[in-house]
């Protein structure tokens, strides 16, 4: 996190960092307002690949519901905030 | 209650018939109870349906990944297996990842996942998941009498020139060289030199086999002789055998052959649905299994392999007399290639457009497409396909889909 990042704004980075990994593209295709249906990647199998880099750059188990719900760059940030990596 | 995943048990049942009636198949043969035990019933410790994965919203499923257990041999080694053989999410949650959940939750299960006749629509979903991929199962096809399997061919091919289609035919036309390959099992220059053939061992004229009913004792005797020949197989064992073949849903398999000269289990496919009058209600041999004796697939390719061939030529004769018009076995290594051959099969290329067999018979579907094979170990080693034994009832490849 840089010194003017704030926690939220280092939590929305990671998680675009993260889906540009899982997704295999460039971290600038990824705003904060990206949601599944937006990239042709981010299908079945991608969404997969998004909650596992999720999972692990954040250190976390998602539960089936959970990582069925996320759909969308903002969802996850939201759920990473309930647990405390906004904060 | 959120959205899980959980094992099947029978209080699903109602609820996952109404499922697949709905999401993928209506009134399915196996939305019928008995077939659905059989079919993932499964054999060794994890025998049972619980084996597949159901995914749960409240009271409501919205996904079902049908997963068969089975005990296989990765490299002499005895390793828990799942075969995945049907995939099912309900269309809103379709690219939600719940589809690729389930797979995860039924790989978790297994060191060795495999999964037949996958999907071109979904094959990328493996591929890109560590599993490696055979495009098709080799088959191998042989008419019983040339008329009938004439018009198992497409229409087209009947006319095409001998140039084309790669059948050695001087008279021109694939017609004319069905005919000699059925009447004298002349298949090529190759083969008509074996001394196995010289003989006329590979007629389909030479004495019938007589069927019997599956016997999984001296089935898994004779597998017992080879099958540690192969880096990665289902262990066949009484047991499987026995589910597989002599209780299975919906098909009647014969043992022909026997102890020490080696074993075919085979059923007769009658032609439903066809698409010429004088294919209607004609029967097609499927070779399921070749089960070699002796010293079995260790003699391959320089052993004694005449009683192999004898046992082949003999379910084909008997095939020939029950009426049968064509003949296929279909396998994911080439290693039984030989034995095929001196028995008058040819494997399916491209080019030989006379092997062009439909790949389903009842109902008869002449463009389906042919077998494919993902697998996946945890040894995560590659995988020799060749040295792979896989065949047309792998899975849940040889299923009735009329009950």
């Amino acid at each position: 996190m840089s010194p003017t990042e704030t926690a939220e704004q280092a939590c929305l980075r990671r998680v675009r960092e993260a889906i540009s990994r899982a997704l295999q593209v460039d971290l600038q295709a990824v705003p904060a307002d990206a949601a599944q249906g937006v990239f042709e990647q981010w299908d079945s199998l991608g969404h997969l690949s998004v909650v596992m880099e999720v999972e692990a750059e954040f250190g976390e188990s998602l539960s089936v519901d959970e990582a069925v719900g996320l759909r969308s760059v903002a969802d996850i940030v939201n759920l990473l905030k309930q647990r405390g990596h906004a904060a | 209650m959120p959205l899980r995943i959980v094992p099947f048990e029978d209080a699903h049942w109602p609820g996952l018939a109404r499922f697949l009636h709905e999401h993928w198949q209506a009134d399915h043969p196996l939305c019928d109870r008995d077939l659905f035990d059989w079919q993932y019933r499964g054999f060794g410790p994890a025998a049972g349906v619980s084996a597949c994965r159901v995914a749960v919203d409240g009271e409501r499923i919205v996904g079902f990944l049908g997963a068969i257990p089975g005990v296989y041999r990765l490299r002499g080694e005895i390793a828990a297996g799942v075969a995945l053989a049907l995939w099912v999410v309900v269309e809103e949650l379709r690219n939600s990842g719940l589809g690729m959940l389930l797979m995860r939750e039924a790989e978790r299960q297994a060191t060795v996942t495999v999964c037949l006749g996958v999907s071109p629509k979904v094959l990328r979903y493996y591929t890109d998941t560590g599993y490696a991929h055979l495009a098709a199962l080799h088959r191998y096809v042989r008419p019983l009498e040339a008329e009938g399997y004439l018009a198992l061919l497409p229409d087209s091919q009947a006319g095409v020139p001998s140039d084309q289609h790669g059948a050695r035919d001087e008279e021109g036309g694939v017609a004319a060289a069905v005919r000699r390959w059925c009447e004298s099992g002349e298949v090529s220059a190759a083969q008509a030199s074996d001394p196995v053939r010289a003989n006329g061992r590979a007629s389909p004229v030479d004495a019938a086999e007589t069927p019997t009913a599956i016997d999984p004792p001296v089935l898994a005797a004779l597998w017992r002789n080879g099958g540690d020949t192969w880096d990665l197989i289902l262990d066949r064992t009484e047991e499987f055998w026995a589910w597989r073949y002599r209780v299975a849903g919906g098909f009647d398999y014969s043992l022909l052959g026997g102890a020490g000269r080696g074993a075919v289990v085979a059923r007769l496919d009658r032609i439903e649905g066809a698409d010429r009058a004088d294919l209607a209600d004609r029967l097609v041999l499927r070779v399921i299994e070749i089960v070699p004796g002796g010293d079995g697939l260790r003699g391959i390719p320089d052993g004694d392999a005449s009683a192999m061939v004898s046992v082949l030529t003999g379910a084909l004769a008997w095939a020939r007399r029950q009426g049968a018009i064509a003949a296929d076995f279909q396998c994911s290594s080439r290693r039984l290639e030989s034995w095929l051959t001196q028995a008058g099969f040819r494997r399916r290329v491209a080019e030989d457009l006379a092997t062009h067999l439909p790949e389903l018979f009842n109902p008869l579907r002449r463009q389906a497409a042919p077998i494919n094979l993902v697998a996946k170990v945890g040894d995560k080693r590659p995988i020799d396909f060749d040295a792979t034994y896989f065949v047309k009832s792998d899975g849940d490849m040889d299923r009735v889909v009329r009950w």
